[in-house]
């Protein structure tokens, strides 16, 4: 495998409070901005919340954090019919070009996370580009740099196996997080880091990370 | 591989679009309607990493009042991103401890640190959105129809300033009469109402004189007696001229939640002489300070957390947090949340208890979700835990003066330290004497005791008690159980009577209250005890279980057990500028001594002190003597009831009010209904008016960034800048919950300056991106110069053009002082002169605010840097040194948010000034002995009243629900920016309910607000997870449709409602924004879009604000119904009823 970036979400640290959603459209741009009140957001990364139990004592709530995964074996791109989305060697970050997709949506109905979004204002399909801009200077993405809690981080080569800089822990006994726990399959690090990499992703749904409820 | 960086669909050309907009500003002066502008922020495409026209700017966020540092990304003079200020550390652990001068910093302090070393959460990376809002006001308005009927006509600042200060030109200025009298029937036009500033505060000079001018602030008259409301002139009139003061307390000033809020009016109140002024945190943070004032003698002081025992966030491995709800809007979320995650990631147990399921609580190792209104309940049952086990940290509560509890505030040598356990301790020996009254000699050594035999008085060596006189030091041990005769009654400790009070109950029964398990309450009570054996507890409050009454029912509850627990510590806190050295900055009007002096009663009556004596009547003490009063008063004198401004002064009591001028908050918008029988908020109060027409307030001026409830009802609505066009370095209403001094300052991320000379005075000015002074303003006169301005304005700069125009001194001409001399005709000079105060160097000399962080290192680039605090947006403390001496001076002397000022000669709350109250008799407001002592009780202990949600505050009876029957909270969400949130485009879009199925979109599309209702309750009345339903209220009958949110996360029998849903006014006119159209100066009548809910807005559909459904009114008080101990109203709770639509 090829070197691959990939964002750590650490879901016992992340607090739900959407600051790399905002983050990310600040860097970004994405619609909407000011004077587009009510278009469809595009967000490239999203907060995604659920809830399941209706006793307050043992109820969860999850939140966790998630945008395009740059999988090792993309769904989006093969179904382009414009060959628009390809993935960088140098780093497995997956891009869509912009000036050459035409808006089919191919891409958003073939990805099992959503991260493609269709923007109607420009009639293009865009996504997550792992604020590329950035990172060619040195810095952070956006949503990792400012998520207020820590929970957020990447790496530049999530395929080895050293977890020397994460910390382990074990189970909390949280509901949320127990359920987060349980889905151990998707995990690649000790405890309840988890690195939500959708690698090697080739169809829909079927290796889908469970993080407790359905990804988008 | 394609490069996705150089093909792009829609590259926005900065260089070109900001051209284009400054050539705009010139022309038209309708910045929002650029379409090179709109085309900048419209599309989808990142923005310019570094070249050299990219700065980042270091300032301090106001998108709430946590005080966290900012950092702006400005490209080619705009805004392109705003991050965390990486140096401040409510921004970033790795704290860049940049000190000594001249010194930017270790080596390894990296441009990409400062990038992005910043963390911020998503209300303040959303600041962006304030400022280039599309809602913003850019020009003063004047209201040409009836108030709210959304008629204005853009006028210039000359004419604003000309109207406010001396009414209409051609109407008489020459009578009083003028004043509410001169209304042609039937015309409710601003002018006829006849109010100025200029009469109001000294119409016989006016009379004398004509227009102001030099000599008319010499003049100050008395209040017209005629203005004193009949019931105090029924008195006596020497009572209604000591009530009423000066005519200048006509006018009222009301704030918003700013973090200079204490300064915000500062020029023009201090300069016109008006005692009132009222600001937000009256409202909000009075709750739970005056549970620190109660229970520790201080205001700001919390049972902290995670700053407990040694270096900062290592301490606790065990916090209980009551409601302090920090991975969501509660302050300082920034670092908090940060905080609590490390806390958690290295082992910590946290228990979090609420009437909900938040975000915190989500995270929480235990949650603890109770009845709405049990905090105290709650921790009774802990603290009976802890007695049952004889775990209560006894050797702490017996010496309460041990030096390492001393002087942590900051406070003089001598003071009481905070942790004021000698209210749990009766001592003997040779410590007798040395208790109360320190000078006292002779003094009975009990405390606070209480007296079994009801008519029994403490004795005369009582008299003038006062727990702040305890010597540190002093006493080193004392009897925790004791009791006997002391002071001629019978006595017992009060750690015997809160051990008494405890035991009423077992843990399971407590539990049960709590709606807990014996074992959820037992457990945490035993897993607290064992970390506090160590020192490892952590006790913290915010808001509390009991809805939104930030929290004196959690204050109290948390202070109880940190007192029992020895968790007390404090630190850090927020500051100003003058902190960092150098004086304090000019005290008011540049310091030159203004000709008013402020007297007479509050119309908020602060000071007054006031009693309510069940079927007896009511009783008030104040200075004149006073016992009794025909009518209710506020029953609780809080420092400001912030809540009381609009209705009494549409009450015209206690004495008439000309005029409002409000800041930085939908005060009206806010305010409820207080007179009998209303069942509106404040806005139907400025409504008001006689048979006359003429409105009973009528002057109505608001300073606004936008339109909202309040400005839309204002006579005047004057545009003012954002924070992130501004100078302030007054953080006085900061967060300071983290162990870190901080005194950050703000500055101008965009803008320029320019120089010239008023009336031959030179002069300097900051200038917003959107304003402008035409060339003929610097260079001619007063008017010409106020001519020239066009465009939005600090408030500072209003004020002073106020100031200026009235002829007040301290403004204008040597209006800072007359050495120098020093001139005050801008914000500008006022705030040179505070920095330079301060021993800052101004702004960097050339006024060029990015000159500090030109490509970002203002070292490396060779740039001079002048002062490292502008460097870093503030100076910060290490806080790895937070053992030093003078740890927390900052904070809770100069400015934290749990600052307010005190009160407690005049302090009534329970009934009774606790700190000075005249033991020789039964004090003034108790029935009897056994009334006192009830009082007394209740200080010590965690406030705890069955169904408290449900209390008549007068006579602490509970209300019949007559069919409303749930108790509505109301919470705040992480994009919670109070009264901009709905305005906020990015805001907006993140609100919605949990997800209870895939695909289900989280955004509410019908942009209801949501109402969070049990699932048992639910089904009992037919209500579907996101049906529509109505919520209703005794008040609010007409109640307002929401969308269901049905979930476990709230008990049954409750529901909550998000804080920020129910706003009416935000919007008005969008996208037309015909309120901004037509030409300045020119008064033409211009038709303005008349303000309706813009329902594309997702928050802003909800019809009935939170208010009006939840507040209700005594009908047999002039008042609304307050919380019943915090002396809030108790406007964010109640009791609703909940059906379903369709």
């Amino acid at each position: 495998m090829t070197v691959q970036n990939g964002f750590l979400v650490d879901l016992k640290r992340c607090t739900g409070c959407k600051a790399c959603q905002v983050a990310c459209k600040a860097e970004n741009n994405t619609r909407p901005q000011r004077g587009d009140p009510r278009g469809a957001s595009v967000d490239y990364r999203r907060v995604v919340f659920s809830r399941s139990g209706s006793d307050s004592a043992t109820m969860t709530r999850l939140f966790v954090s998630t945008a395009c995964y740059h999988c090792g074996t993309p769904a989006c791109m093969p179904v382009c019919p414009v060959g628009a989305i390809s993935k960088r060697g140098a780093d497995g970050v997956v891009l869509i070009d912009y000036d050459l997709c035409i808006g089919c949506r191919r891409c958003y109905f073939a990805c099992p996370y959503g991260a493609p979004q269709y923007n109607g204002r420009v009639r293009k399909t865009q996504k997550c580009t792992f604020c590329e801009h950035l990172l060619s200077q040195g810095l952070t993405p956006a949503c990792v740099a400012t998520c207020v809690s820590k929970a957020l981080n990447y790496r530049t080569d999530i395929t080895s196996n050293s977890t020397a800089d994460i910390t382990a822990d074990g189970p909390t006994g949280n509901p949320g997080e127990a359920a987060f726990d349980a889905g151990a399959t998707w995990k690649r690090d000790s405890g309840t880091y988890t690195t939500v990499l959708g690698t090697n992703v080739t169809k829909h749904a079927a290796t889908k990370p469970n993080v407790g409820f359905r990804l988008p | 591989m394609i490069d996705v960086l150089n093909r792009r669909i829609s590259r926005r050309t900065f260089l070109k679009a900001s051209a284009a907009v400054g050539g705009t500003i010139a022309a038209s002066q309708l910045i929002f309607s650029n379409a090179a502008q709109a085309a900048m922020y419209g599309e989808n495409e990142p923005d310019s990493v570094t070249g050299g026209t990219v700065k980042y700017i270091r300032t301090t966020c106001m998108m709430c009042n946590s005080v966290c540092g900012q950092q702006v990304k400005t490209d080619d003079g705009i805004a392109v991103k705003c991050s965390g200020n990486p140096y401040s550390p409510q921004n970033n652990d790795d704290f860049l401890n940049l000190t000594g001068t001249g010194n930017l910093g270790p080596a390894n302090v990296t441009e990409a640190l400062r990038q992005s070393g910043g963390r911020m959460c998503a209300k303040g990376q959303a600041a962006i959105m304030t400022l280039y809002s599309p809602y913003r006001l850019t020009r003063p308005l004047k209201r040409v129809g009836a108030r709210g009927a959304g008629r204005w006509q853009v006028i210039s600042w000359l004419e604003a300033v000309n109207s406010i200060c001396l009414g209409h030109k051609d109407a008489s200025l020459t009578t009083e009469a003028t004043l509410p009298n001169a209304s042609a029937a039937g015309n409710y036009s601003i002018y006829a109402q006849g109010a100025s500033l200029a009469q109001i505060r000294d119409t016989a000079w006016v009379k004398a004189n004509g227009l102001p001018g030099p000599g008319y602030s010499l003049g100050f008259s008395a209040m017209p007696s005629g203005d004193v409301h009949p019931d105090i002139r029924s008195v006596s009139s020497a009572y209604a001229a000591y009530v009423g003061g000066p005519a200048a307390n006509r006018v009222l000033t009301v704030r918003g939640r700013t973090q200079w809020s204490h300064e915000a009016w500062r020029l023009l109140k201090d300069g016109f002489g008006s005692k009132n002024d009222s600001g937000h945190e009256a409202m909000c943070n009075s709750s739970y300070k005056r549970a620190g004032q109660e229970m520790v003698m201080a205001e700001g002081w919390k049972p902290n957390m995670l700053s407990t025992s040694g270096t900062t966030y290592t301490g606790p491995t065990y916090v209980i947090l009551f409601g302090a709800d920090y991975n969501e809007a509660v302050p300082p979320h920034v670092a908090i949340a940060r905080y609590l995650a490390d806390f958690r990631r290295r082992g910590g147990q946290l228990v979090y208890t609420d009437v909900r399921v938040s975000q915190t609580a989500a995270k929480a190792d235990t949650r603890l979700i109770v009845n709405p209104g049990t905090d105290g309940a709650l921790a009774l049952g802990i603290a009976k835990q802890w007695f049952d086990d004889g775990t209560i940290a006894t050797g702490y509560l017996s010496c309460p003066t041990s030096a390492q509890l001393n002087n942590l505030d900051g406070r003089a040598a001598g003071a009481c330290m905070t942790p004021d356990a000698g209210s749990l301790i009766f001592t003997t020996g040779p410590d007798v004497g040395k208790r109360v009254g320190s000078a006292a000699a002779g003094n009975a050594g009990m405390y606070f005791i209480e007296s079994v035999t009801s008519g029994v008085k403490l004795g005369s060596a009582f008299v003038a008690a006062e727990r702040a006189t305890l010597e540190p030091g002093t006493i080193t041990s004392a009897n925790l159980v004791a009791s006997g005769v002391a002071a001629s009654g019978d006595a017992q400790t009060a750690y015997e009577i809160y051990k008494s009070y405890v035991a009423t109950k077992t843990v399971a029964q407590w539990a049960a209250e709590c709606g807990l398990t014996t074992s959820a309450v037992s457990g945490v009570a035993q897993a607290a005890a064992a970390a506090a054996s160590s020192g490892r507890l952590g006790i913290d409050f915010a808001r509390g279980c009991y809805a939104h009454t930030n929290g004196l029912y959690a204050a109290r509850a948390a202070y109880s057990l940190g007192i029992l627990q020895d968790a007390m510590n404090r630190a850090g806190g927020t500051g100003k500028s003058s902190d960092m050295g150098g004086a304090s900055t000019p005290a008011t009007s540049g310091g030159t001594a203004v000709a008013a002096t402020p007297s007479g009663i509050d119309q908020c009556r602060k000071g007054a002190t006031f009693g309510y004596m069940g079927t007896s009547g009511l009783v008030i003490n104040d200075p004149m003597g006073l016992t009794s009063q025909p009518r209710q008063w506020y029953p609780w004198a809080n420092h400001n009831v912030f809540s009381e401004i609009y209705p009494s002064a549409a009450e015209g009591y206690p004495y008439k009010v000309k005029a409002i001028f409000s800041h930085g908050s939908n005060s009206a918008g806010y305010t409820l209904g207080f007179s009998q029988g209303s069942t509106n908020s404040g806005i139907e109060q400025l409504k008001k008016h006689g048979l006359d027409r003429v409105y009973n307030v009528p002057l109505v001026v608001d300073v606004k960034t936008c339109m909202d409830e309040s400005a839309a009802h204002a006579d005047f609505v004057l545009p003012e800048v954002t924070y992130l066009e501004r100078w302030s370095d007054k953080k006085e209403n900061g967060y300071g919950g983290i162990a870190s001094k901080i005194s950050g300052i703000r500055r101008p991320v965009v803008g320029t300056y320019t120089s010239g000379t008023i009336a031959g005075r030179t002069a300097r000015m900051y200038l917003s991106p959107f304003a402008s002074l035409a060339s003929s303003g610097f260079g001619g006169d007063d008017e010409a110069f106020l001519g020239a301005l066009d465009g939005p304005l600090p408030l500072e700069d209003i004020q002073i053009q106020l100031g200026k125009k009235l002829g007040l001194k301290g403004y204008g001409l040597n209006g800072i002082s007359s050495v120098g001399p020093k001139h005050l005709d801008t914000a500008k000079q006022y705030y040179d002169e505070a920095f330079s105060t301060s021993g800052l160097s101004a702004d960097g000399n050339d006024g060029t605010p990015s000159v500090f962080c030109t490509g970002g290192d203002g070292a490396t680039s060779g740039t001079v840097i002048t002062n490292n605090a502008l460097f870093m947006g503030g100076a910060y403390t290490d806080p790895s040194n937070n053992t030093a001496g003078g740890w927390c001076k900052y904070g809770l002397k100069s400015g934290s948010a749990y600052l307010i000022p005190k009160d407690d000669a005049n302090a009534n709350h329970l009934r009774m000034a606790i700190n000075k109250t005249d033991f020789s008799s039964v004090p003034s407001g108790y029935a009897n002995w056994a009334a006192v002592w009830d009082d007394i009780k209740k200080v010590l202990l965690p406030y705890h009243k069955p169904a408290c949600t449900d209390l008549d505050p007068l006579s602490e009876t509970l209300i019949a629900d007559n069919g409303y029957d749930l108790s509505l909270a109301t919470y705040k969400a992480a994009w919670h920016t109070q009264s901009r949130t709905t305005e906020n485009v990015w805001l907006v879009t993140l609100t919605g309910r949990d997800r209870t199925s895939p695909g289900t979109v989280p955004r509410d599309p019908n942009g209801l607000p949501t109402v969070w209702i049990n699932p048992t309750t639910a089904a009992a009345k037919g209500i579907s997870d996101a049906q529509r339903v109505l919520v209703t209220s005794a008040l609010n009958t007409r109640g307002f449709v929401a969308r269901a949110n049905v979930t476990g996360a709230v008990r049954a029998g409750s529901v909550v409602l998000d804080h920020h849903y129910g706003r009416k006014w935000f919007g008005s006119g969008y996208p037309d924004h015909r309120y901004k159209a037509g030409t300045a100066g020119v008064t033409h009548t211009a038709t303005v879009g008349k303000a309706i809910p813009d329902r594309r807005m997702a928050v802003a559909g909800a019809f009935g604000a939170v208010s009006r459904c939840t507040q209700r009114n005594n009908v047999n008080y002039n008042t609304c119904l307050v919380d019943p101990i915090s002396v809030q109203v108790a406007y964010m709770s109640g009791k609703v009823k909940v059906s379903p639509i369709g």
